[in-house]
């Protein structure tokens, strides 16, 4: 019996409610890291009251790549309309129309500031990327923000549905005949060989290696990745390549069967162990203090009055290509 | 007796940059009011990181004193293969 309502969420199983199918890198993530954090964020969907500002940060960097792509690649608008466009609606989107004033991250590094100037810095150095946006599918769609399915082989043991690994792809370019999926990640650590070194292994890169090439049937060279360093005074750039052999994604394939049989036999049982090794990382988990509390009641009471909800359903996506 | 000029009008881009509001004001307002307003934003920002490109050798040395500490910066990597000239970082297998 669930103690809080479940929302609608077509990533999970209909026989089964707290079995997740179609998973995303998040969801798979986050079950790796640990199954109760798993099942506070993506089962229930409870997230902080106030959102992690370097998910803000990332994902407002990311919508605004995708806007700028749009209009150059379907729009056919220069660059510096495009960039008056793609600020304009950052703006927007920084604005707190509630409280009627700008969206403040009480971080000094990560603002409504820096994401502008990081914004315009970044599409002003790679206004002519030489990277060319390829084009997939029977409609010739622009590889841009691709979502994505693919069936892992995996089938439930209970109710005999195959696990899918959904996502989306920031976009696949070609470059000297190669072709890359690329993604932009925002840091405030100087960018260097090492830093680029810390997607291998990465569970959301080998998801994204394998999308490429069973959803598009497009042979990758690999993910390029945009660094961002964002500091106080300055924003910085820079560009890595992050590869995955065919021996690392049979590997990390043969592994996923191990972890769906965990996530499957936590969610037939209802039993999510916590995982207390990994409590202190990623600047710590945001349910200690639930994890922390001394009883279910306690627990319950803590995730209802501190934490918001939403939906993660990453099947959310449509697939129209 | 001056002349014109001694005073020439400005031009409508001069004119735009004296009229411009500091970042801190166009920052304050409701985007929604902004209009014409936000190329000032893209102006101030490119005028940003101009000021900042005519310090790059500052910034250069002070990335440089990290690399004593055991961190690699990617400016130093960029030379290492063939992809780096293409301004990537080497390839991380």
């Amino acid at each position: 019996m669930l103690p809080f309502e479940q929302f609608e969420n077509g990533s999970f199983s209909k026989a089964n409610n707290m079995l997740q199918t179609h998973l995303d890198s998040s969801s798979l993530n986050e079950f790796k890291v640990c199954p109760r954090r798993y099942l506070y964020s993506i089962v229930y969907g409870f997230q902080p009251a106030q959102e992690s500002v370097h998910l803000t940060f990332g994902t407002l960097l990311h919508r605004a790549v995708e806007i700028y792509w749009t209009y150059r690649l379907d729009r056919q608008m220069p660059h510096k309309d495009a960039l008056v466009e793609v600020v304009q609606e950052i703006m927007k989107a920084t604005w707190d129309k509630e409280r009627n004033r700008p969206w403040d991250s009480d971080n000094k590094a990560k603002n409504r500031f820096t994401l502008i100037r990081t914004v315009v810095w970044y599409l002003e150095k790679y206004q002519d990327d030489p990277i060319q946006t390829v084009r997939v599918g029977a409609s010739e769609r622009i590889a841009v923000e691709l979502p994505f399915r693919i069936g892992t082989g995996y089938k439930s043991a209970t109710t005999g549905e195959e696990f899918v690994l959904c996502g989306r792809l920031d976009r696949i370019g070609e470059l000297n005949g190669a072709r890359y999926v690329t993604d932009i990640k925002s840091t405030q650590h100087t960018i260097g060989e090492y830093w680029f070194a810390k997607f291998t292994p990465n569970n959301q890169f080998t998801i994204y290696t394998i999308a490429a090439r069973n959803t598009f049937g497009v042979e990758t060279d690999g993910i390029l990745v945009d660094a961002c360093q964002v500091v106080q005074s300055f924003s910085t750039f820079e560009r890595g390549i992050v590869q995955r052999t065919d021996k690392q994604l049979e590997e990390w394939l043969r592994h996923l069967g191990f972890f769906l049989e965990q996530l499957e036999s936590c969610a037939f049982e209802d039993n999510w162990p916590m995982n207390d090794s990994a409590c202190g990382m990623y600047g710590g988990c945001p349910f200690r203090q639930v994890c922390a509390a001394p009883s279910e009641q306690t627990r319950n009471l803590l995730l209802k009055h501190e934490y918001k909800r939403r939906v993660w359903d990453p099947t959310l996506e449509r697939l129209d290509y | 007796m001056p002349t014109n000029d001694d005073y020439p009008i400005p031009q409508s881009t001069a004119l735009r940059q004296v009229n411009r509001m500091s970042l801190q004001e166009l920052f304050s307002l409701d985007p929604e009011t902004l209009g014409e307003s936000i190329h000032d934003i893209v102006a101030h920002m490119q005028e940003l990181r101009e000021r900042l490109a005519s310090t790059e050798t500052v910034r250069q040395v002070r990335i440089k004193k990290d690399t004593t500490t055991g961190i690699v910066p990617s400016r130093t990597a960029k030379t290492v293969s063939s992809a780096a000239e293409l301004g990537f970082v080497k390839k991380v297998q």
